[in-house]
């Protein structure tokens, strides 16, 4: 819901006291389909969309039309037609669109999660082709919610539009140096880098970005940001060449698994590990099906198996115990596909 | 306090109250609301079914005839030009209709909404009509107009805001009208697969965070076009882990955001479409719904000690339905309206399967 209110509309003079307006004979709402679910219209409220009503039905293309919009805009800017219509008008009476751009930037600041408001920006945007503001605009916004999900929507977009990436890894790591658990600055870090580059491709890049996360995570180890970036790099990297499974994320895991800290057993460490275990041995039990005297894979499954487990259960009485009925679960499976080499 | 949110006598008096905050949605709501005034329709349904859930809906503050003839009001059968394009369907409020005859698009700008065409049928199949007023062929075509070559749909036939939230509205009204054959089903699944993000859940649209919100759209579309098999086994388990993750006590929409009420329904009927809500801690989420109840009007917020507003009293209401509250209704949760609601419409559809020949 959004903190526009009927204040930011001051009718010095009623629609009705206009003499310009005294031709138009306002249409009222029908009350008969006003009974249920009726929201108390304010005095100003009820004018406004009278006039607008009546305009809408002769299709008024004209100034005061124009003006009329800015008012039922402001009362209800959730009312996408009364925004379409004043496009419309924008276009046919041929608006200076600078000025509009200065209107919807003070209307988005006090309703920055509205859908509409971004909407029209964007549609004034697409008519100028002068993307120069957007960047920094997006940035006041962030800056006030720094996951406002509209404007990160909206800032893909001017960026994918008008090409805008030369700054936008350095935005995302300030915005990622400030906090860390931002989410939608690491959902747009991997959207900087998808589109940068191919990822099906480039190894180095890759790497990179492990190095990155792993810093990160070692930073803060208790935060699912870094913990789901780091994932999707690696399935990347696993894609490119299957024995390219990056060591040095294995090698971090096992320090911080052994140091026996409290701290360390974050549940995105713990969870990540028993995922890898779980893959890795499934790949060795598809070997031992063509080899099953291998007693080297055997004792590596019985090894992984056993320290799953012994994770499984950590979570579920200690770590994590919200989802203990899923850490059993899995338990229950790493029991059913091994057991038989754990014993 | 968790033993206390399941005693009888306490159940019982905080039914009463949330009875009397949907009746008073479904009567007068204040000025500040003013931003779903093109959502009436969508308010309606949120009570109405609210209502059911709790088994209260011989409490509607007005007679089922006419509530259900106040929103066939807002049903579009007919354009102006002859022609739809996307106008038919249902409006979210008669706000911008001048005319005495509804049911005629009113002027050029008069136009239906695919949520509030979904909200439409949803509210009337919990009253019980047989929504033999409902104007299919229309309703469909408009459907057809407003999808996009990318698979997805816009909401209107104004904006070209086009997200999950509307390919999932049109997918349940497809699903309820019983006719899939107006919608592109394999470019709808390509869209949503572009949604997949890298954390391995749904984003409004392509590259956008992944939202819990979002997620639920996009694995209720995913099932009610019988596509959730097309995911493969890793991209299934990847989103279980990343739903269950999101529990704290309640649920969070996004990774390292708050929890928050209306989560409990999206996420919690997510996990439930997949099968592993009992995965989850029902206790603790339970005694977080209530923590952002509130004791004087009865509704849930978002957060506690915040103010309550219909949606998120609704899908308080649904999350609690869905971790087996005792005395509510159960919801079927790809549709969100209740079991009850759900078995209705399966007779309409056998009903018509009959009245073909």
């Amino acid at each position: 819901m959004s903190d526009s209110s009927d204040e930011s509309v001051d009718l010095d003079v009623s629609y009705s006291q206009r003499p310009e307006w005294s031709d138009i004979t306002p249409i009222t709402q029908d009350e008969e389909s006003n009974q249920i679910c009726r929201i108390a219209y304010t005095e100003n409220f009820k004018e406004v969309f009278g006039y607008f009503r009546a305009i809408l039905k002769i299709s008024e293309k004209s100034e005061r039309a124009f003006d009329l919009t800015k008012d039922a805009a402001l009362l209800n800017p959730a009312n996408y037609t009364v925004w379409y219509y004043r496009r419309i008008l924008l276009k046919e009476l041929n608006k200076d669109l600078h000025q509009e751009l200065e209107f919807i930037t003070k209307v988005i600041r006090s309703n920055p999660k509205n859908y509409q408001v971004w909407q029209h920006r964007r549609c004034i945007i697409e008519l100028l082709q002068e993307p120069d503001k957007e960047l920094n605009f997006t940035e006041e916004i962030l800056k006030r919610d720094s996951k406002n999900y509209h404007a990160w929507q909206y800032r893909q977009w001017v960026i994918k539009t008008f090409a805008l990436w030369d700054n936008e890894l350095d935005y995302v790591n300030d915005l990622i140096t400030v906090d860390v658990r931002n989410n939608s600055a690491w959902n747009q870090r991997y959207f900087y880098l998808s589109n940068k580059y191919d990822l099906t491709q480039e190894n180095e890049i890759l790497n990179r970005e492990i190095d990155f996360c792993l810093e990160k995570i070692n930073f803060c180890i208790d935060n699912e940001s870094s913990w789901n970036y780091l994932r999707a790099v690696i399935d990347h990297l696993i894609k490119i060449n299957e024995n390219n499974y990056p060591q040095k994320v294995l090698e971090f895991c096992n320090i911080k698994l052994s140091t026996g800290r409290d701290d360390d057993m974050s549940p995105f460490l713990l969870s990540f590990k028993i995922d890898f275990n779980w893959f890795r041995s499934k790949e060795m039990l598809k070997k031992l099906e063509s080899n099953n005297d291998d007693v080297c894979l055997k004792q590596n499954i019985r090894t992984y198996a056993n320290e799953s487990l012994d994770y499984l259960t950590k979570l579920a009485i200690k770590y994590d115990t919200i989802r203990a009925n899923y850490w059993n679960y899995l338990a229950s499976n790493w029991k059913q596909e091994f057991g038989q080499y754990t014993q | 306090m968790i033993d206390e949110n399941l005693n009888p006598a306490i159940v019982e008096k905080r039914n009463e109250k949330l009875v009397k905050y949907l009746r008073q949605t479904l009567c007068v709501l204040p000025s500040a609301v003013i931003t779903l005034d093109t959502s009436k329709v969508l308010l309606a349904y949120f009570a109405v079914s609210g209502l059911d859930i709790l088994n209260k809906l011989d409490q509607l503050p007005h007679s089922r005839e006419s509530l259900i003839d106040w929103i066939y009001n807002h049903q579009i059968s007919e354009t102006i030009c002859g022609i739809d394009i996307g106008i038919c369907g249902f409006r979210g409020s008669t706000t911008l209709v001048t005319d005495k005859i509804k049911n005629v698009q009113n002027h050029e700008y008069d136009c239906s909404h695919l949520t509030m065409t979904f909200s439409a049928l949803n509210a009337l199949l919990t009253l019980g009509d047989d929504l033999s007023r409902i104007n299919k062929k229309a309703i469909l075509t408009s459907i057809q107009a407003l999808q996009l070559l990318d698979g997805s749909l816009t909401a209107t036939s104004q904006d070209y805001e086009n997200d999950v939230r509307f390919l999932y509205s049109a997918c349940c009204i497809c699903y309820i009208l019983n006719d899939w054959s107006f919608i592109d089903i394999e470019r709808a699944y390509s869209f949503l697969l572009s949604c997949m993000t890298y954390e391995g859940a749904f984003g409004q649209n392509p590259e956008a965070e992944a939202h819990g919100g979002s997620t639920f759209c996009a694995v209720a579309s995913l099932f009610l076009m019988n596509k959730l098999n097309s995911l493969s086994k890793y991209q299934i388990f990847r989103l279980k882990q990343w739903c269950l993750n999101r529990q704290a006590t309640g649920f969070s929409g996004r990774v390292n955001k708050p929890w928050d009420t209306c989560y409990s329904f999206w996420i919690g009927s997510t996990l439930k479409i997949l099968g592993v809500l009992h995965f989850t801690s029902f206790p603790e989420n339970i005694n977080y719904i209530f923590e952002t109840y509130n004791y004087v009007t009865g509704g849930f917020a978002k957060w506690p000690d915040c103010n309550p507003d219909p949606l998120h009293t609704y899908m308080g209401i649904c999350g609690l339905s869905l971790v087996d509250y005792p005395s509510f209704e159960k919801i079927h949760p790809a549709m969100a309206i209740s079991q009850r609601a759900f078995n209705h419409l399966k007779n309409l559809h056998q009903k018509w399967s009959e009245n073909i020949y």
